[in-house]
């Protein structure tokens, strides 16, 4: 009985805070002018997680950065849900069509998620960035895109 | 009766967890029947198992928790490493410590091996022998990988040790050592000169009661919607020698791949055709095999969608027991998730055409420190027309992050620009209420002005203004309480 005393009182010995990482995938894809895509949300927490989906254009810059912007006037996206309740340890797949009129288009679908608080209440919200890459074919699009911006492949 | 008082005391302490896994499941399969109860505290995990396993009672625990960069398990655990093809898994009960940098992954056990039972909802080791392991693996910036394993218990003894190099276009790969008192060696080469192309040779010696010794070649390459892929193995054991070969192509179009592949050993052949379909939530496959001039079939299919997936598969198999010969079976395989519930459910057959079956159910429960907490509701799952809003506060600023619900229960939140839209599947006005108490945005907030209804096709606008402190004695107890956990 002394063994489970210890081990209870153990137990309460490492009390803490409790980090758990979120996941996206993929994070990148390329397609033709239209295409059917989909992208899955994993909560690795213990607790539900609200996530909400936005749709950006983004261009980049000769660094390599994106810079966002509304939908641009050639991208028609539809996305079946633009937010999720994810339960513990749970995955959510988000679907969307893309038609983009006038390739290349560019666009960020990105993921917002609240995982807590610091100490002194300040919220802590992340985005996770799902990059569609859409091209009159689908092969080497991103290479395309990064080509005019003036970077390298990868 | 020990047992019983480690049972409830350990179920004991989970009440005051964050947060609580339950399960509980039936498996006529793996022959037991059992629960598990795992508490998440913020800084280690507390897990207790019980159960009737091929009809004996059976129990574990195990507590994880880190100590500086140490990651401790004290209890059940799996020791289980494997590297270039070679490894060992075993059923520990003791101490377990584990260390992974960037370069370097270690693991040590001491304590006692056994006859472990593992399944998704009962995890037991029985202890038998005295047992002590340890594993390295080291990684260089060169793509050099150094591993290392030594185990004794029960008698056997392991010492392995491996390394491969990892470069641009070449893999190659080399273990050997005592497993479980046998010598044994492998090694491996992959070459890939294109990125369509890929080559690999592999040799492995295994000292069993006799000596083992296997070899392949084996390339890939992929034009395009083609893949072509050609094998040649061939094995001695003993003074038996045994050779084979395989070729297959595959062709992709859109959702459909159609694939056929030979299979040549000792002057048998078979051949095998497949023909696969995918879209979004749905798959098929049709496969046709062909041997001694008799064709079986089989099919199978499933859907997988956010809520449920379910698979269904039809074949034939050959059953060597009770003269049987060929039998056509049917296997499924049903998963769902309500709220923060999942259920599964899958049945098998076993080589004597009997039906087993493996369910179980795997839930959370937040304990009163979870943080934050929503409560369970199902959300849209898509439809033809739109409801569409936006949120904002009393300066018109938009709100992100508010929970909106609509009849029939599908909660959606706003976006970043007080933005929200839910798909119906009717176009009729639907219900609007705003969820206070599930918002992901911070502080407190109160409603000055909703619709009621939401017709689909327009936008609804919901006003809300910022509390800024909680009311109530008891609500700054909660709220206080609330962020101490965040």
């Amino acid at each position: 009985m002394n063994k489970v005393l210890s081990l209870v009182f153990v137990q309460f010995l490492f009390f803490g805070l409790t980090v758990s990482a979120q996941t996206i995938s993929p994070i990148i894809v390329e397609c033709g002018k239209k295409c059917r895509g989909e992208f899955s949300i994993i909560n690795n927490g213990l607790t539900p997680l609200a996530v909400t989906v936005e749709a950006r254009s983004f261009s980049l810059d000769t660094l390599g950065h994106a810079i966002n912007r509304s939908l641009d006037p050639g991208v028609d996206l539809r996305l079946e849900e633009g937010s999720a309740r994810i339960s513990p340890r749970g995955t959510h797949t988000f679907a969307y069509q893309l038609k983009c009129s006038a390739p290349p288009c560019s666009i960020a679908l990105l993921s917002s998620m609240v995982v807590g608080h610091t100490a002194e209440g300040i919220l802590v919200r992340i985005q996770l960035a799902h990059t569609v890459y859409a091209c009159e074919k689908q092969k080497d699009c991103r290479k395309q895109v990064r080509a005019v911006a003036g970077l390298a492949v990868n | 009766m020990l047992r019983v008082c480690l049972c409830v005391l350990l179920l004991g302490v989970p009440a005051s967890a964050q947060v609580l896994q339950l399960s509980a499941g039936r498996s006529t399969l793996l022959g037991g029947t059992g629960g598990e109860v795992t508490a998440f505290f913020p800084e280690s995990t507390l897990s207790a198992s019980a159960g009737f396993a091929n009809g004996h009672f059976v129990f574990g625990a195990s507590d994880t928790f880190k100590f500086h960069d140490l990651d401790i398990t004290a209890g059940d655990r799996n020791f289980g490493y494997s590297f270039d093809g070679a490894g060992l898994g075993i059923s520990t009960r003791g101490l377990f410590v584990q260390r992974d940098t960037q370069h370097t992954e270690l693991g040590v056990f001491v304590g006692s091996t056994g006859i472990g039972y593992a399944t998704p909802f009962m995890v037991t080791a029985k202890a038998q022998h005295v047992g002590a392991g340890f594993f390295l693996q080291r990684h260089f910036d060169n793509g050099l990988l150094l591993s290392s394993l030594a185990v004794i218990e029960g008698g056997k003894q392991t010492a392995l040790q491996g390394l491969s190099y990892q470069g641009h276009l070449l893999h190659l790969a080399g273990s050997g050592g005592l497993l479980q008192n046998r010598k044994y060696f492998t090694g491996e080469a992959d070459f890939q000169p294109l990125r369509s192309l890929f080559l690999a040779v592999t040799h492995n010696d295994y000292f069993l009661a006799d000596h083992l010794t296997t070899n392949s070649l084996s390339a890939f390459a992929a034009l395009g919607r083609v893949t072509l892929q050609a094998s040649v193995l061939d094995g001695q054991y003993n003074t038996t020698k045994t050779t084979g070969a395989s070729a297959g192509s595959s062709l992709r179009i859109g959702p459909i791949t159609v694939r056929s592949n030979v299979y040549e050993s000792n002057h048998r052949i078979l051949l095998v055709h497949v023909v696969q379909e995918r879209f979004r939530h749905w798959n098929f496959s049709e496969i046709v095999n062909e041997m001694h001039g008799q064709t079986s079939y089989a099919f199978g299919g499933g859907y997988h969608g956010n809520k449920i997936s379910v698979n269904l598969d039809h074949s034939v198999l050959f059953f060597p027991v009770g003269g049987k010969g060929f039998q056509q079976t049917t296997s499924v395989q049903v998963s769902l998730r309500i709220h923060d519930t999942a259920l599964n459910f899958q049945t098998n057959v076993d080589p004597t055409m009997h039906v087993t079956y493996t369910a179980y159910a795997s839930s959370y429960v937040q304990g009163p420190l979870a943080g934050l907490v929503m409560n369970d509701h199902s959300h849209s799952t898509g439809g033809k027309f739109v409801i569409a809003g936006a949120v904002v506060d009393e300066r018109g600023q938009p709100v992100e992050g508010a929970a909106i619900q609509l009849r029939g229960g599908a909660v959606v939140y706003s976006d970043s620009q007080g933005k929200f839209f839910a798909r119906v599947k009717h176009d009729k006005p639907s219900a609007l209420l705003v969820l206070l108490r599930e918002f992901a945005a911070p502080g407190r907030w109160a409603v000055t002005a909703c619709p009621v209804k939401a017709v689909p096709g327009t936008e609804v606008l919901i006003k809300l203004r910022r509390e800024i402190a909680p009311r109530s004695q008891d609500e700054r107890k909660n709220f206080a309480g609330r962020v101490l956990w965040y």
